[in-house]
């Protein structure tokens, strides 16, 4: 096996872009970008303009990283203090708290200006919603003062499939506010089971999740109870009458095996279910956004 | 019975038991003390994601 000698200065700048590129929470955002593509699927009714997916898309990925990296700036106090994000760009020195926070309001602002171009000023405004809620109302306030952070901080997460709707309509309807729902409801039984892998590491740092404040038992029982939920409201695009068979199966199945494993992590003992849950509830949301926009292609 | 109905009442038969024990879960959580501005601001937090929940429901039926 050979390894090529990269020159020092080169290795420098990939190790620069690289520490941007965190900033902006790039693993986070892919799963948002699925939810935006397939909501404009979905409003589109099949295959959208190439050149408007495209354009959304980056506008939707500057936005979410710009408040990736304003929530790098925001978190530092609490980053340093927990293992998963002590390497962080911001707290281990790669990247000043300055720089993160000019390079994510200077993203938030570009993301505006790409989406009033290529899409239209709804779609713009409810990307810096986003960025707003996530920064404003999650990074700032409820993440620090409330186990209810998650819950009402999850509108943020909600918002990107509202972008994409906007930005083939040009507007807001019945269906892209459910579409904002599912992602709504998801974000709790998500989160928890990812608040209960990381406990110690919010307990150390101060942080209010749920698991934190009212302990594990209480935690799993409100994954199982939000799953439900959020099944529930993974049925109204049907109920509503603009998703037909296909997507209800999905739905029905998706939420079962999501709910079956909540109950199996309220049940059980250890992180093996817990850390299960939380991998499916990656895949459910991605799956069931796919299901619906394959749904309203054939509809 | 419409495939329509059927997702609607799957819907709330499924969101009814575990929106009430959501609500009882809160309702046992603000009374065990703590400052008034916080037990608000729990009631408040807990009325928003139960209230989205009924208004699309009930937007759903009826569209």
């Amino acid at each position: 096996m050979s390894t090529r000698a990269v020159p020092a200065g080169d290795t420098g700048m990939l190790s620069v872009v690289g520490d941007y590129v965190r900033l902006t929470k790039p693993r986070v955002i892919s799963l948002l970008l699925v939810t935006t593509a397939a909501a404009m699927f979905i409003a589109e009714a099949g295959m959208p303009d190439g050149w408007l997916l495209f354009w959304t898309l980056v506008g939707g990925y500057l936005a979410a990283g710009g408040a990736g990296a304003i929530n790098h700036y925001i978190d530092r106090d609490i980053d340093q203090h927990m293992a998963r994000t002590e390497e962080r760009p911001v707290v281990s020195g790669r990247v000043s708290p300055a720089r993160a926070l000019v390079f994510g309001i200077a993203l938030g602002a570009l993301s505006a200006v790409v989406l009033v171009i290529a899409a239209n000023a709804l779609a713009a405004a409810l990307a810096l919603v986003g960025l707003a809620l996530y920064v404003g109302l999650y990074t700032m306030w409820l993440k620090r003062t409330t186990f209810h952070n998650i819950v009402i901080g999850g509108s943020a997460g909600a918002v990107p499939p509202l972008v994409g709707w906007a930005a083939v309509t040009g507007g807001l309807n019945l269906q892209a506010w459910i579409l904002f729902a599912i992602v709504f409801y998801w974000t709790p039984p998500h989160f928890w089971a990812l608040a209960l892998i990381l406990k110690r590491d919010y307990a150390a740092a101060g942080v209010p999740m749920l698991p934190v404040v009212r302990g594990d038992a209480e935690t799993k029982r409100q994954v199982l109870l939000w799953s439900v939920v959020m099944t529930a409201v993974s049925l109204l695009p049907v109920a509503s009458g603009a998703a037909s068979a296909f997507y209800f199966v999905s739905a029905l199945v998706l939420g079962g095996i999501f709910c079956a494993l909540s109950w199996l992590l309220w049940r059980g003992e250890g992180l093996a279910w817990t850390k299960a849950t939380f991998h499916y509830s990656l895949l459910y949301l991605a799956l069931l956004f796919v299901a619906l926009a394959v749904d309203a292609a054939s509809l | 019975m419409s495939l329509r109905d059927l997702a609607l009442v799957l819907a709330v038969a499924l969101a009814l038991p575990a929106v009430a024990l959501i609500i009882r879960d809160a309702v046992a959580a603000s009374d065990r003390g703590g400052r008034a501005l916080d037990r608000a601001m729990h009631v408040v937090w807990t009325a928003v994601p139960v209230g989205l929940l009924v208004l699309l429901v009930v937007l759903a039926a009826r569209a």
